[in-house]
């Protein structure tokens, strides 16, 4: 059994988000990096999981971005899996991503590929899909439980008020979010490891990224809080008819 | 050319969020000067020309029993042919647990651009940009689709149902 766990580098959750060059870009600047919460919580542990109830599960991690992304997939080799592949390109939409992954797959034969179930930075929830056609595999989408007996994968996944489980057979791509697992911390014995773990850096296949950001911007900022006096009950009524426009 | 809508149902009732893509992809068929259409896979029990009152123009139902239980895949390929039969140029679900599972998957198989949390209409004065939510909702960026066929996937409640008259 081969796991291929998608790995993606985002901005910590407390980051600032601001942008530069004519707002185009994000500003990275006291930018703390973080794997994608995701992938680390519930992808990769549940992956784990499985390879401690089977120990001939092989787990690779792959990631798609440039040097500095190897401090993210260290961290993730640190939590588990055997060996790491970090495509030498920087992301530029989840097509490319996902072609990216999807190249790499193909040449590996992975019985499972995991990604989260979005990145905290886009918010695409699209990679998992574009892999599993990629791949021409079957996608389950949203998952909160992943089991497995022998070749055949037990899921549930969410629905609009609920969740449906599904039974599927291997080869399966499977974007995981929030119940698939619990998030771990990496002990020392794990950190210590990860330095010697294999990394393997490949170039990226050609291929054309699909869309472009044009640029960004920020909503507006919240209006200051009005306070009234509580004996001026005719200005409080004034207020939330003219301008909050609630009655 | 036309504007096709992906209706997804849920046994047999059109769920409210793709009443919001209908009415979200009419109003990018008015831009474009085009018609809307609508997709509807599996059985329905709801009267599906009456969703003409939400501007879709013409309804294509594909009836089949595998097609009443959701499969990414299986919908993905239907969905892949109805767009090549009616030469859509743009395609448009709602971003709900189902269209987050088929319109990444038609993306890679039409190797059409995707804007997946879409929460304006395209802006077509500088080709074809649409404008979504990232960073969890803290910042919004303005994509370009720089395909022939474009999908966008709508986030529920960010458009407007607007019901006039009319059947499809």
């Amino acid at each position: 059994m081969k796991i291929l766990v998608c790995i993606s580098k985002t901005p910590d959750t407390t980051a600032k988000i601001a942008f530069t060059g004519n707002n185009t870009k994000f500003d990275t600047n006291g930018v703390q990096w973080i794997i994608n919460p995701y992938d680390e919580w519930y992808s990769l542990v549940r992956a784990i999981e499985l390879k401690e109830k089977d120990a001939s599960v092989i787990i690779h991690l792959i990631t798609v971005g440039l040097a500095d992304t190897e401090p993210i997939i260290r961290k993730a080799l640190a939590l588990g899996g055997d060996e790491a592949i970090r495509v030498n390109a920087d992301s530029q939409d989840s097509f490319y991503i996902a072609s990216q992954i999807a190249e790499v797959a193909k040449q590996n034969s992975y019985d499972l590929v995991f990604t989260g179930k979005e990145t905290i930075d886009y918010n695409g929830s699209s990679v998992g899909g574009m892999v599993a056609e990629l791949l021409d595999m079957p996608y389950v989408s949203l998952a909160t439980k992943f089991e497995l007996s022998g070749n055949k994968a037990t899921v549930n996944r969410e629905i609009e008020g609920g969740e449906e489980a599904c039974e599927v057979q291997l080869p399966l791509v499977v974007s995981c979010a929030k119940g698939v697992a619990e998030q771990r911390i990496p002990n020392m014995r794990g950190i210590m490891a990860a330095r010697t773990k294999p990394l393997k850096v490949v170039e990226p296949a050609n291929v054309n990224a699909l869309t472009s950001i044009q640029n960004f911007d920020l909503p507006p900022a919240k209006a200051g809080v009005k306070l009234v006096s509580p004996d001026n009950v005719e200005e409080l009524v004034r207020l939330l008819h003219e301008e909050a426009k609630v009655i | 050319m036309s504007v096709l809508i992906f209706i997804d149902s849920s046994e047999g009732h059109v769920k409210k969020a793709s009443l919001e893509a209908i009415s979200y992809g009419a109003a990018i068929a008015k831009q474009l000067n085009t018609t809307a259409e609508g997709v509807v896979l599996g059985s329905a029990t709801d009267d599906l020309a009456a969703l003409g009152k939400y501007g879709v123009k013409k309804i294509h139902q594909v009836n089949n029993d595998l097609l009443d239980h959701f499969d990414s895949q299986v919908y993905t390929s239907v969905i892949a042919q109805v767009a090549e039969s009616t030469g859509a140029k743009v395609i448009v679900f709602s971003n709900n647990v189902d269209g987050k599972a088929v319109a990444p998957r038609l993306s890679a198989r039409l190797k059409a651009a995707l804007v997946s949390g879409a929460v304006a209409l395209p802006d077509a004065s500088k080709g074809f940009v649409v404008r979504k939510t990232v960073f969890s909702g803290k910042a919004f960026a303005n994509i370009s689709l720089n395909t022939d066929i474009k999908i966008i996937a709508l986030n529920p409640n960010a458009y407007k149902v607007e019901a006039s008259e009319g059947t499809a």
